[in-house]
């Protein structure tokens, strides 16, 4: 069965291309460019996985998996940033992340993750 | 001039800091989508080797995303560049709105983490002024810096840009906290040795919910 995946980032170019390149591997993709828009989306649909960029307008990535944590515990979160700290690294899986990827992404190990 | 102290250097690295940092992040964001784009390239080419023709209009497509990406880099680039020569001289002529412009491309990715947008207006003729340029850009982003703070969510902060008899003002607004606050509470903002430095002064409109730059046409040194 092909995996639902929420994608969340406010550069629309960024989602873009993402959006495309999951779809051409099968995947069922839904974005958003804020976390309140996502919120609106999980209140609504069930994800395998959710990819949130952490710099996001109002709500940021990690109070983003923090409230979202709650409403679908059994949909995977993966972080990404543009610069990946070990104390962020550490927070975001402490939140309940299940993993933490750099951009530039590697887009095999996001695909894996997504797989896995 | 005011000879600068250590204080006045802390706050132009910190503040040179800043927007490095918030520059190369959104660099970081051009890289990730010329990234994406080059490995949608292959996702072609390994369509191509398994006898599914490419579409010349998807490559071409592909070909103009990642033009403009370098376009948005290159941009980016020009910015840093400007206020890094800004600190080249101590005191020259300078357009005065395209330097509140160049102040408000570089926090308008500040701005949008707040949902505030930012739009500049130059109410006058070209204004220009006699001054330290590297550090009135300062002055323009701790008012932009504090402006976003106060502003509501999903408003647009105005900045408008005009000449005056002793020079020129730059004005933020509207913010209702401007009308709300006695002007006093504003007089420690922004730090007194970038005011000192440019014989500047930042006052509180309460009128129109604005805070004001006042700067003089030259600079005494």
């Amino acid at each position: 069965m092909s995996k639902k995946i929420l994608i969340v980032d406010d550069d629309e170019d960024l989602l873009e291309i993402m959006v495309e390149r999951l779809r051409m591997r099968g995947m069922t993709v839904v974005s958003a460019s804020t976390a309140i828009e996502a919120f609106t989306l999980i209140e609504q649909q069930t994800f395998d996985v959710m990819i949130i960029d952490f710099m996001l307008p109002e709500i940021d990535g990690l109070q983003a998996i923090k409230m979202i944590r709650e409403k679908q515990p059994g949909m995977r979160i993966i972080l990404q940033t543009a610069y990946a700290t070990i104390e962020k690294e550490s927070e975001a899986l402490a939140l309940g992340a299940w993993d933490v990827v750099e951009k530039p992404a590697d887009f095999d190990r996001l695909t894996q993750l997504i797989k896995q | 001039m005011t000879k600068p102290n250590n204080s006045h250097g802390k706050t132009g690295v910190r503040f040179f800091g800043e927007i490095t940092a918030l520059l190369s992040h959104d660099l970081k964001n051009v890289l990730s989508i010329i990234n994406e784009n080059a490995g949608l390239l292959e996702d072609f080419s390994l369509m191509a080797a398994d006898g599914n023709p490419i579409d010349p209009e998807r490559l071409g497509m592909v070909a103009a995303k990642i033009r403009r990406q370098v376009r948005r880099a290159d941009e980016m680039i020009k910015r840093l560049n400007q206020v890094g020569h800004s600190a080249d001289r101590p005191q020259g002529a300078v357009n005065l709105t395209d330097l509140v412009e160049l102040v408000c491309a570089l926090a308008s990715r500040k701005a949008a983490q707040k949902a505030v947008s930012l739009s500049v207006t130059q109410r006058s003729e070209s204004v220009m002024v006699k001054t330290d340029a590297f550090t009135l850009q300062q002055l323009i982003w701790a008012c932009i810096d504090m402006a976003i703070c106060i502003v509501e969510a999903s408003n647009t902060l105005e900045i408008d840009v005009k000449s005056t008899t002793q020079g020129a003002t730059i004005r933020f607004g509207p913010m209702e906290a401007i009308t709300n606050k006695p002007a006093e509470a504003w007089s420690e903002l922004p730090q007194k040795e970038i005011l000192k430095i440019l014989n500047a002064n930042v006052v509180a409109d309460r009128d129109k919910g604005m805070l004001v730059i006042q700067i003089p046409l030259e600079m005494t040194t």
